[in-house]
């Protein structure tokens, strides 16, 4: 088993992970002057209630015995598919801007996958907290466009890839919503939100940092307030 | 018929240490007297149930033992590929752990003989083409899943008891050979490490990324 080659347990990676930083950086700068103004403005309270998918945590093989190799599968785990519900306290500045502070929960099973089956590896709760904005989309009555920034907390108490440190990561989310007809005043919503991912048993394997992506949709009700 | 039996003793010697997960495949050595490396694990995402011998004095150290084992392992498999439990009904029972010198719950056919050679062993059975794992018998004739028996020499030093435990359990895990690396838990000496290392936790999760070639039998009932 001598010259065993290593190849990268990769996370999913992309463009988006330099986005986390550009992006939080320009909500920071927007948030002062923003939050004095909220501070003035009428409040609406929203629930939200929906579905969320996440790209896999990891997939890759860390490090394979040379004479195996070529018979060695990849494997992957990540979250399956979750309901996904939130609270959100938005602030209305002026007719062509809200603010938004988010709040959501979604509890998801872990799978594993590779090979050709798949397996349960634990469940997982997934807390997110954002700041955002939204504004109206003009060419489009009843739509918007939507960013925000913040964080993501995962527990689990048996996925293995989520013991010790690093289940916390930037978050940066943007997405669209649309009034939708009706009697109610609902909001569907389609969101992409982006995460770094770093935890402490892909670093015992020699993985590099990656992004996750979740795309969430969702039916926004306000509950409170003037929508 | 000691050669039709598969047997992990832990007192061979040691050899130069290599970078990168160890051998974890099974020398058979077949009728033509040819010895092919293979490979077991278990169904991915499995969880492996060990029945802990309670018909003897120290039961509870091996439990605890098991306990440690249990931990130690579950963190390696970082895709939760595999995990470890106890249980205490032997009909579920994939492994059997008990002291050396207790009476066991499974009898011994002939072609599942061998020495007991070390401070601690495991045992398993191979089929008569010597291609499969086959099941243990039980003593009480009961239909069986036990694949492996797991025997440790009596000794009053918990810790030693503890650390063959958790080797014996990587064997149970699949982990069919020994390291080279006196540092690992999986090395066939004296004076292991009180857990897996990163060597040893690399070595389990590279033996789940590669298919299986030595499967296991199906039982058949009264066995």
């Amino acid at each position: 088993m001598t010259g065993a080659p290593r190849r990268d347990l990769a996370v999913v990676r992309g463009p988006a992970r330099g986005l986390v930083h550009a992006g939080l950086l320009q909500l920071m700068l927007m948030a002062p002057s923003a939050a004095a103004a909220a501070a003035q403005m009428p409040l609406t309270v929203e629930v939200r209630g929906g579905g969320v998918y996440s790209t896999p945590f990891a997939r890759g093989i860390a490090v394979v015995p040379a004479e195996l190799e070529a018979v060695a599968c990849d494997l992957e785990v990540g979250p399956r598919p979750a309901p996904v519900a939130e609270l959100t306290l938005g602030a209305r500045p002026g007719p062509a801007l809200v603010l938004e502070f988010r709040s959501g929960v979604s509890i998801a099973d872990v799978a594993g996958a590779g090979g050709g089956n798949s397996w349960p590896a634990g469940r997982m709760t997934a807390v997110h907290i954002l700041g955002g904005v939204r504004f109206p989309l003009s060419p489009l009555p009843g739509a918007d466009v939507r960013a925000g920034a913040g964080k993501v907390l995962y527990l689990s108490s048996d996925v293995n890839l989520l013991q010790g440190s690093g289940r916390t990561g930037v978050l940066l989310s943007g997405g669209f919503g649309y009034r939708l007809p009706g009697p109610f005043a609902a909001v569907g919503v389609a969101e992409a939100q982006w995460h770094e991912f770093d935890p402490a048993p892909l670093d015992e394997a020699g993985a590099a940092a990656g992004t996750v992506t979740r795309l969430l949709a969702y039916l926004a009700v306000p509950v409170w307030g003037t929508p | 018929m000691l050669g039709t039996a598969l047997v992990t003793a832990c007192d061979s010697a040691t050899v130069p240490a290599l970078p990168g997960p160890y051998d974890f495949r099974l020398a058979v050595y077949g009728t033509d007297g040819r010895a092919r490396q293979r490979t077991f694990h278990w169904d991915r995402g499995a969880v492996v149930p060990v029945f802990v011998v309670d018909e003897q004095p120290g039961a509870d150290d091996l439990r605890r033992a098991l306990e440690q084992a249990v931990r130690a392992w579950r963190s390696a498999a970082v895709f939760g590929e595999v995990r470890l439990r106890e249980t205490t009904d032997l009909g579920e029972a994939r492994a059997v752990l008990r002291w050396h010198d207790a009476t066991g719950v499974l009898s011994t056919p002939m072609t599942c003989l061998g020495p007991v050679t070390g401070a601690a062993s495991t045992l398993g059975c191979l089929n008569d083409p010597r291609d499969a794992l086959r099941t243990w018998p039980r003593r009480d004739g009961e239909p069986s899943q036990v694949i492996y028996r797991v025997v440790i020499r009596r000794t009053d030093d918990r810790e030693l008891v503890d650390r063959l435990v958790i080797h014996e359990m990587g064997h149970v895990l699949g982990i069919l050979s020994h390291s080279p690396d006196p540092s690992d838990i999986m090395w066939a000496g004296p004076d292991l490490p009180p857990a897996p290392t990163a060597r040893d936790r690399s070595t389990l999760r590279s033996l789940y990324q590669t298919p299986v070639d030595l499967p296991v039998e199906s039982a058949s009932p009264g066995q």
